[in-house]
């Protein structure tokens, strides 16, 4: 599935906006080392830093009391915002949470919202660009992981992935075998193999819309 | 420097260490060498030995230096007090400093600094044993580190150095012909776009002579830019097959093991399950 690019390959031929690519002369290079796909022209690089979009769930550690809210730390370049106007509950610094961006200032003011505790359970880090392999398309992946290792998982989209009860090292196992084999085709099934999931375990999370935090 | 000197530096038409007039030294690159930086390369040129580190992008401090358009790159070139002939001095000097300003400015022009605003990348070469063109070989380490560290840029910039011995023009100066030679020229070149990002001479050089030195580093530029894509290619390899190598350790998981080598195959029944499992679940 594609081929290795570094930085200055040339990808299209026609210009396509993105963060980790570059525009020429009307044509489109690749700015990071990733791997390119020629048929679907999808791009999709090893290592990046985490850059906020509206509507992701992250997860991040409270790391200051402001008078507007709470600081956050995302572990990322950019640092969450946690406004307490619309909070119902209060933090202590040190706790962990998930939210949701629903701001992104020009100078890259990360506001949250809709936070919630999480308590207990496991982080991992990973690249913020190997998170859409461990979710899956319509969460096929993150199914198959909650289905093998019996484990509550939340994924934020900036690397965090926070592991709960079942099989905890396992899950972690599977995680990180995703993360190094992410540009291979065919995973959800190798790692159905490897959690020995088998179709019908799965039924019950496709039928309940998975809906974690709201 | 300038003038002719009294130490020989070509005998019987090859020079000291037995090249020819457009030969490089040696050149090895390991990419992703340190576990706590963000991108980082271990090179060795000739008898050089240079780590680069890339931190970031994070957070500016002191604040008051933040960029709010686009990052700050800092760069830092330092030389070990052990890394020549005779012990040095720790900290930064004069020359160290000059070298991280120009290097900073090489890679000003080569990364895309727009995409992470408000934050900083910071660059660290460290010279571990320095015998001459240390600032084009900490160069090279540094773009495979940035490169290493996913950091937007334009292009993979080179370094390469040429130089005028006892009236020849050669390339990649080593340390003896750096230092009784006629004139140095470090040069940066983004192979890409075929641009210039650094260049400083010291010594006299007719024109005619420069530019058939120019000519001499860009005839150098693909055999360089060859050696930094492999220490890519490699870091990437051994990233993803960490998996394979832990099973031949161990000797568990027989799934594991057969699933491994044949990826084509297992492409087609991918392929089919996905539609299967898409057709079931309705969407």
């Amino acid at each position: 599935m594609g081929k290795l690019v570094i930085p200055g390959d040339l990808l299209l031929n026609k210009p396509v906006r993105n963060p980790y690519t570059y525009i020429k002369d009307e044509k489109t290079f690749a700015a990071v080392v990733g791997m390119f796909d020629e048929q679907q022209s999808k791009f999709m690089p090893i290592k990046a830093s985490y850059l906020p979009s509206l509507r992701d769930s992250v997860i991040g550690m409270i790391e200051e009391e402001k008078p507007i809210g709470y600081g956050v730390n995302l572990f990322s370049p950019y640092h969450g915002l946690l406004s307490s106007k619309s909070l119902r509950t209060t933090f202590n610094v040190g706790d962990i949470i998930l939210a949701e961006v629903f701001e992104i200032s020009e100078v890259k003011d990360i506001w949250l919202s809709r936070p919630m505790k999480l308590v207990g359970g496991e982080i991992i880090d990973v690249s913020p660009t190997k998170i859409s392999r461990v979710i899956g398309k319509h969460s096929s992946m993150l199914n198959v992981l909650k289905a093998g290792t019996g484990s509550n998982i939340l994924v934020g989209k900036n690397g965090l992935i926070w592991i709960k009860g079942g099989d905890v090292p396992k899950a972690i196992d599977a995680i990180q075998k995703i993360v190094r084999e992410a540009h291979t085709s065919g995973l959800t099934d190798r790692i159905m193999n490897y959690l020995n999931v088998t179709p019908e375990m799965l039924e019950k999370f496709q039928r309940a819309p998975q809906r974690e935090f709201y | 420097m300038g003038g002719n000197s009294d130490v020989p530096l070509i005998v019987n038409g090859k020079r000291l260490d037995g090249r020819k007039m457009d030969e490089l030294r040696p050149i090895t690159i390991e990419a992703g060498v340190l576990n706590r930086a963000t991108g980082s390369a271990y090179l060795t040129w000739g008898k050089n030995k240079v780590l680069a580190a890339v931190y970031g992008p994070r957070e500016v401090f002191p604040k008051h230096e933040t960029n709010l358009y686009g990052s700050v790159v800092r760069c830092r070139y330092m030389m070990a007090p052990f890394s020549t002939e005779e012990h040095g001095r720790a900290g930064p000097n004069r020359r160290s400093r000059e070298i991280s300003k120009v290097m900073r400015e090489a890679f000003e022009n080569i990364i895309i600094k727009e995409v992470y605003p408000k934050t900083a990348i910071d660059i660290y070469v460290d010279i571990l044993e320095g015998q001459g063109s240390t600032r084009v070989a900490g160069l090279t380490a540094a773009a495979v580190a940035l490169a290493n560290a996913g950091i937007p840029m334009k292009d993979i910039p080179i370094g390469v150095s040429v130089g005028k011995i006892e009236n020849q023009i050669a390339v990649d100066m080593m340390k003896e012909e750096d230092n009784f030679g006629q004139a140095d020229i470090p040069l940066a070149i983004a192979p890409a776009s075929g641009e210039i990002i650094l260049l400083q001479m010291d010594g006299k050089m007719t024109r005619e002579e420069f530019v058939y030195a120019l000519d001499l580093a860009y005839a150098k530029v693909d055999e360089i830019r060859e050696k930094q894509i492999n220490a890519l290619r490699e870091f990437f390899k051994k990233s993803s097959a960490a998996v394979e190598n832990e099973q031949d350790n161990s000797g568990l998981n027989t799934i594991e093991q057969q699933s491994e080598p044949i990826q084509q195959s297992s492409e087609e029944s991918d392929a089919g399950n996905e539609a299967s499992r898409n057709e079931d679940s309705g969407y």
